[in-house]
């Protein structure tokens, strides 16, 4: 019989306890920043992609890696300049004289995790070479079709101080991230703890093993999926979506796409704490990344809009 | 309070049908006004009601902006008050044994609904209704009234509708345009409930009373015709207890203004003094002859004047012998209006002036020889009869009008008050129809005065506050009014008069004092008489018996005041009572026990002034303003206090304990609440509780805010102190998350009993516990 916690057979727990073991993972990769981390895994397990918007160096290449190593799929990093080519994503067919016959040569897109760092910088035509990847999870060559892995998992990143030579992504492609994170830099101690760990890595290799099979890592995502949403819940989403519609300093309110979206996340949010349910406090918990991204704001602190809006919509 | 979001509609639809409402607000008071009260109180009430309804229509809109609507609560909320002039007519006739007609009811629940319809009309569901209601009452008031007010109102009505609804077309052109569509219409299930209800409201009518379903078919209750008679229906064809306009074939009496006129067999006024009275008794035409110390030639003057004057005309003995137990024709017409008043009460009618009194018997003033005074003036198409020469600058203040409906007074005499200015009856457009009686008293020629008949009369309030630094004795009258009989014991008289009015100035106040000795120092009894063969009834009541009727103190009062220098005189007439005052029609029925005497005492300038010295008596003061009406209410009601100082003291005392102690108190009643109620379902018993904690928090000043989770409120809340209540509230904060979002099949959150968590939760976030969060940074 179904309980208030997720707490059924041993095959949920064991799948709650892979993801706690992914999360105490990418918390020694990436120290003093469980936050992200929760946010990650959130967008993970509602099948989302990332956009981490942030200064160089502060761990995205590291957290993606991170990540691909604990979900044990494959990886993939593509770094964008304006040259870069859709083929140079998709993957491209060439001529096999032996055969007589195209072949088809995967891109990256064809793994697991795939970073796209700097995607700014990419031209538009590229950029869009991603829509399909992420939006159907395929990608067509040549007129066929391509289907990627369930479990593919975006994470783009892109720096906001250089404007030179960069391409801002449309609004299309952003509603086609779950969320943007910053990651930030880390707390004093953690950066003590930081250092002291790299001496220590240095002496003992550090484990890459594989904490989730890609086939469990698909029936958790099943599994959120299927975690109810009450009623009063979507019609809390709802009501925040048309605000966010009504606000007079926000341009572009939430999509119907990016209230679905939205739901995702907060279940995945409600599975991450164990819960058969989700509650307002998982709506709340996970607005400011997925608004952050697909809102049209047009103020330089997004955060204190959102933050407002969350305000002025009654809990139900 | 439920929420929903707000949609913005244009200013012109939603403020439209508040102005329409507020229109036929003051359309239907305007139409229901029946002159019984100042115009100002219903304009002010009137005005006090919009500017609730604006307050509250700006109130709710800025609260629907914010996403806060009524909901559900709007219904029952509209209901309420569309019925509570039923529920207050219930306690009206419980408590006071008044009542209003079912259609004046009913009309005052549409204007209930009208108001709380346009409060509400912000939100596009009421706007349509709101402004149906208000069309209905516009339609209702300029049915049941004339007036040009009323109908000027309805322009202006009109006016807003059509505007109205060309701002709906223009929206609804807009929606179709834009393929947008209003969601927030009049709900659709009011489409069939409301028939489904009135189908069963009728199917279920004739197994209710019988009088319910014989009125239905005229839908509102008659005073006849179906053996039915309610007291408080305002039409009918029985002879119910209402005052009902005849048009046709009358067959009842009713103080309105009507064409129809009716022979009637009821007694004559001096049937009623009479029966009221006694006779007097029989005498010896020796002693009236020695009696009467009359100047030479009066007395002769004044038999030639009774002759004249028939019936009315008698001379009025204060020697009577004792009524009889059985009246004559007093029976039939005993509790029977002779006639009604409109207007302010208490009122002096006066029929009859007395001048020369013998110590037993008045002597009627002289006739009139006056032909000229009475003057013709048509004022709004209507005649009215002007009395000039009464006017005194000294006594006389604002014209107070009047209205007397004649019922059955055999009589050609008009009773009207002192100081008589003007007198209306409908259609009588001739001078010649109106004949001094006596030198202030108006009769009709012809025999009586026409029966059913409204008279409206005009006259000058006296106002007693503005001689009192007058000096009144010096205005000489005439011999007559100063004349003293001569077998009195005069010395005895003067000397008691003397020593009531003591050191006070010549003027008002000494006939003041005179007053108020006799009122308080002298009782009223109606049955007393003095032997037959006392010739000084006077000394008889002032130094014997001090007791006796009404005509003793008259003459009492007037008496002693002659003694003191005054000119008196004694009057005989109607009393109109206002303890009788009848709220529902607004009149003060003037019955045969009404008759009364009084004296009048002259002030100069042809100027009299009634002087009251019946106890339990009053002379009509001066109309109040709103300053002197204020002032009046001040006065009763710390008059009132005084009664009750002990019953106020202790309300007083148990308000302040109860507002000093008032949330200790609610939360105390909460408390108790929340624990008599039965534990029904687990999910319902952590919601009562979680509520019982948050009207908790409220009082100690930390709400809870809407946009903020009840359970991460209460973490952060129990954060703030020790480590126990940061567990408590985590468990409880999970229960509430399960009670209030889990899906049915979901069973209760593992290790947690929860009605014992919600019991400990109870008991340690007391008030005083929560307090002290708050005072915790």
């Amino acid at each position: 019989m179904p309980t208030a916690t997720l707490s059924p057979p041993s095959t949920q727990q064991q799948d709650l306890r892979a993801v706690e073991q992914v999360r105490h993972r990418l918390n020694q990769v990436l120290r003093g920043k469980a936050d992200v981390i929760d946010k990650v895994l959130v967008c993970l397990l509602a099948q989302g992609h990332l956009l981490v918007e942030d200064r160089p160096g502060l761990g995205k290449t590291t957290l993606a890696k991170g990540l691909a190593d604990a979900i044990g799929g494959r990886f993939a990093r593509v770094q964008c300049t304006p040259d870069l080519l859709p083929s140079d994503i998709t993957g491209f067919s060439i001529f096999n004289q032996k055969a007589h016959e195209f072949e088809f040569r995967p891109g990256p897109v064809f793994s697991e995790v795939l970073l796209a760092d700097e995607i700014n910088r990419a031209t538009p035509r590229t950029q869009s070479a991603l829509l399909e990847a992420m939006a159907e999870r395929q990608v067509t060559v040549d007129s066929i079709r391509h289907g990627l892995a369930e479990q593919f998992f975006v994470i783009a990143t892109q720096n906001p101080h250089e404007q030179h030579g960069t391409y801002p992504l449309p609004e299309a492609q952003l509603d086609r991230f779950a969320m943007k994170l910053s990651v930030g830099y880390p707390h004093r101690d953690d950066e003590i703890s930081m250092l002291t760990a790299a001496i220590d890595d240095s002496r003992q290799a550090r484990s890459r093993e594989p904490l989730l099979e890609p086939a469990q890592l698909v029936r958790i995502q099943r599994l959120v999926a299927e975690i109810p949403v009450a009623r009063p819940i979507q019609d809390y989403l709802v009501r925040l979506a048309e605000a966010s519609r009504n606000h007079p300093q926000i341009s572009l309110g939430v999509s119907p796409r990016g209230l679905l979206t939205w739901q995702r996340a907060a279940q995945a949010q409600a599975y991450l704490r164990s819960r058969g349910f989700v509650t307002p406090d998982d709506v709340q918990d996970v607005a400011l990344p997925v608004l952050i991204v697909r809102l049209g704001i047009e103020r330089d602190d997004p955060d204190s809009i959102i933050r407002e809006l969350l305000q002025t919509v009654a809990v139900p | 309070m439920n929420t929903k979001s707000s949609s913005a509609k244009p200013l012109r639809a939603e403020i439209l049908p508040l102005l329409m409402a507020i229109v036929a607000l003051i359309t239907v008071e305007s139409a229901q006004y029946s002159g019984g009260q100042p115009r100002w109180h219903v304009a002010v009430k009137v005005g006090l009601l919009a500017i609730v309804m604006v307050g509250l229509y700006r109130g709710c809109s800025q609260f629907g902006a914010n996403g806060l609507h009524p909901g559900r609560l709007a219904s029952p909320l509209l209901i309420g008050i569309a019925v509570l002039p039923l529920l207050v007519e219930v306690l009206q006739n419980w408590v006071w044994q008044t009542g209003n007609p079912l259609e004046v009811l009913l009309l005052a629940g549409f204007r209930n609904l009208a108001c709380g319809l346009a409060v509400l009309s912000y939100l596009p569901a009421y706007n349509r209704v709101c402004s149906v209601i208000s069309l209905f009452l516009i339609v209702f008031a300029s049915c049941i009234t004339g007036d040009l007010f009323v109908q000027s109102l309805v322009i202006v009505y009109a006016l807003c509708g059509v505007w109205w609804l060309m701002g709906l077309y223009w929206d609804s052109l807009q929606a179709h345009l834009t393929g947008s569509s209003s969601q927030n219409r009049f709900p659709r299930r009011f489409l069939f409930t409301i028939p489904l209800f009135l189908i069963v409201l009728v199917c279920l009518t004739p197994l209710a009373a019988p009088q319910v379903a014989s009125a239905l078919p005229g839908f509102m209750p008659t005073s006849g015709g179906n053996q039915s008679s309610d007291p408080n229906a305002r039409s009918g064809v029985n002879d119910g207890e209402a005052l009902v306009p005849a048009t046709d074939q009358a067959r009842s009496f009713g103080p309105v203004e009507t064409d129809v006129f009716m022979e009637s067999e009821q007694p004559s006024l001096y049937d009623i003094f009479n029966d009221m009275y006694g006779e007097p008794p029989k005498k010896k035409n020796t002693k009236q002859d020695r009696a009467i110390a009359l100047p030479p030639g009066l007395l002769q003057h004044t038999h030639d004047r009774m002759a004249q004057q028939k019936k009315l005309g008698q001379q009025f003995s204060t020697v009577r012998s004792t009524r009889s137990n059985t009246p004559k024709k007093l029976r039939d017409i005993e509790g029977t209006a002779v006639l009604y008043v409109g207007g302010r009460v208490p009122l002096h009618l006066r029929m009859e002036t007395f001048d020369i009194f013998d110590g037993v018997e008045w002597f009627p003033e002289s006739p009139s020889a006056r032909t000229s005074g009475l003057n013709l003036e048509i004022v709004g198409a209507q005649p009215w009869i002007r009395i000039d020469g009464l006017e005194n600058d000294k006594v006389s203040r604002k014209l107070e009008p009047h209205q007397l409906k004649i019922i059955n007074l055999r009589t050609n005499r008009i009773p009207a008050p002192l100081g008589l200015t003007g007198i209306h009856i409908d259609k009588v457009d001739r001078v010649d129809m109106f004949r001094w009686a006596q030198e202030s008293i108006v009769k009709m020629d012809r025999e009586r005065l026409p029966e059913l008949t409204v008279i409206h009369l005009q006259s000058q309030t006296a106002d007693a506050r503005m001689l009192e630094h007058e000096s009144i004795r010096k205005s000489i009258r005439g011999p007559q009014f100063q004349q003293l009989p001569s077998q009195i014991r005069s010395e005895e008289i003067r000397s008691l008069a003397k020593e009531w009015v003591g050191n006070l100035p010549d003027g008002w106040p000494r006939v003041e004092a005179i007053l108020a000795q006799l009122r308080s120092r002298y009782l009223l009894d109606r049955d007393y008489r003095p032997a037959s063969n006392c010739r000084d009834t006077v000394s008889e009541f002032l130094l014997e018996s001090k007791r006796g009727p009404d005509y003793v103190f008259a003459s009492a009062a007037a008496v002693l005041l002659r003694h003191l220098g005054y000119s008196t005189r004694v009057v005989s007439g109607f009393y109109a009572d206002p303890e009788k005052f009848d709220r529902q029609s607004q009149h003060t029925p003037v019955t045969a026990t009404d008759v009364h005497f009084w004296a009048e005492v002259y002030v100069g300038q042809n100027s009299w002034m009634t002087v009251e010295a019946t106890p339990g008596y009053d002379v009509l003061s001066p109309p109040r303003g709103i300053w002197g009406s204020l002032v009046k209410a001040v006065a009763l009601f710390m008059q009132h206090l005084r009664h009750h100082l002990g019953s106020y003291s202790l309300f007083f005392v148990a308000s302040v304990v109860v507002c000093w102690r008032r949330i200790e108190i609610s939360d105390w009643v909460t408390t108790l609440l929340w624990r008599v109620r039965p534990i029904a379902q687990p999910r319902c018993y952590v919601l009562r509780t979680l509520a019982l904690v948050k009207q908790r928090a409220r009082w100690a000043g930390i709400p809870h805010s809407d946009a903020h989770t009840a359970s991460r409120w209460l973490r952060e809340l129990s954060a703030r102190l020790e480590q126990d209540n940061l567990d408590l509230a985590t468990r409880f904060s999970h229960v509430i998350d399960w009670a209030a979002y889990a899906p049915p099949h979901l069973e209760t959150p593992p290790r947690n009993d929860v009605p014992v968590l919600c019991q400990m939760v109870a008991k340690e976030w007391t008030l005083a516990r929560l307090r002290q969060f708050k005072t915790h940074p």
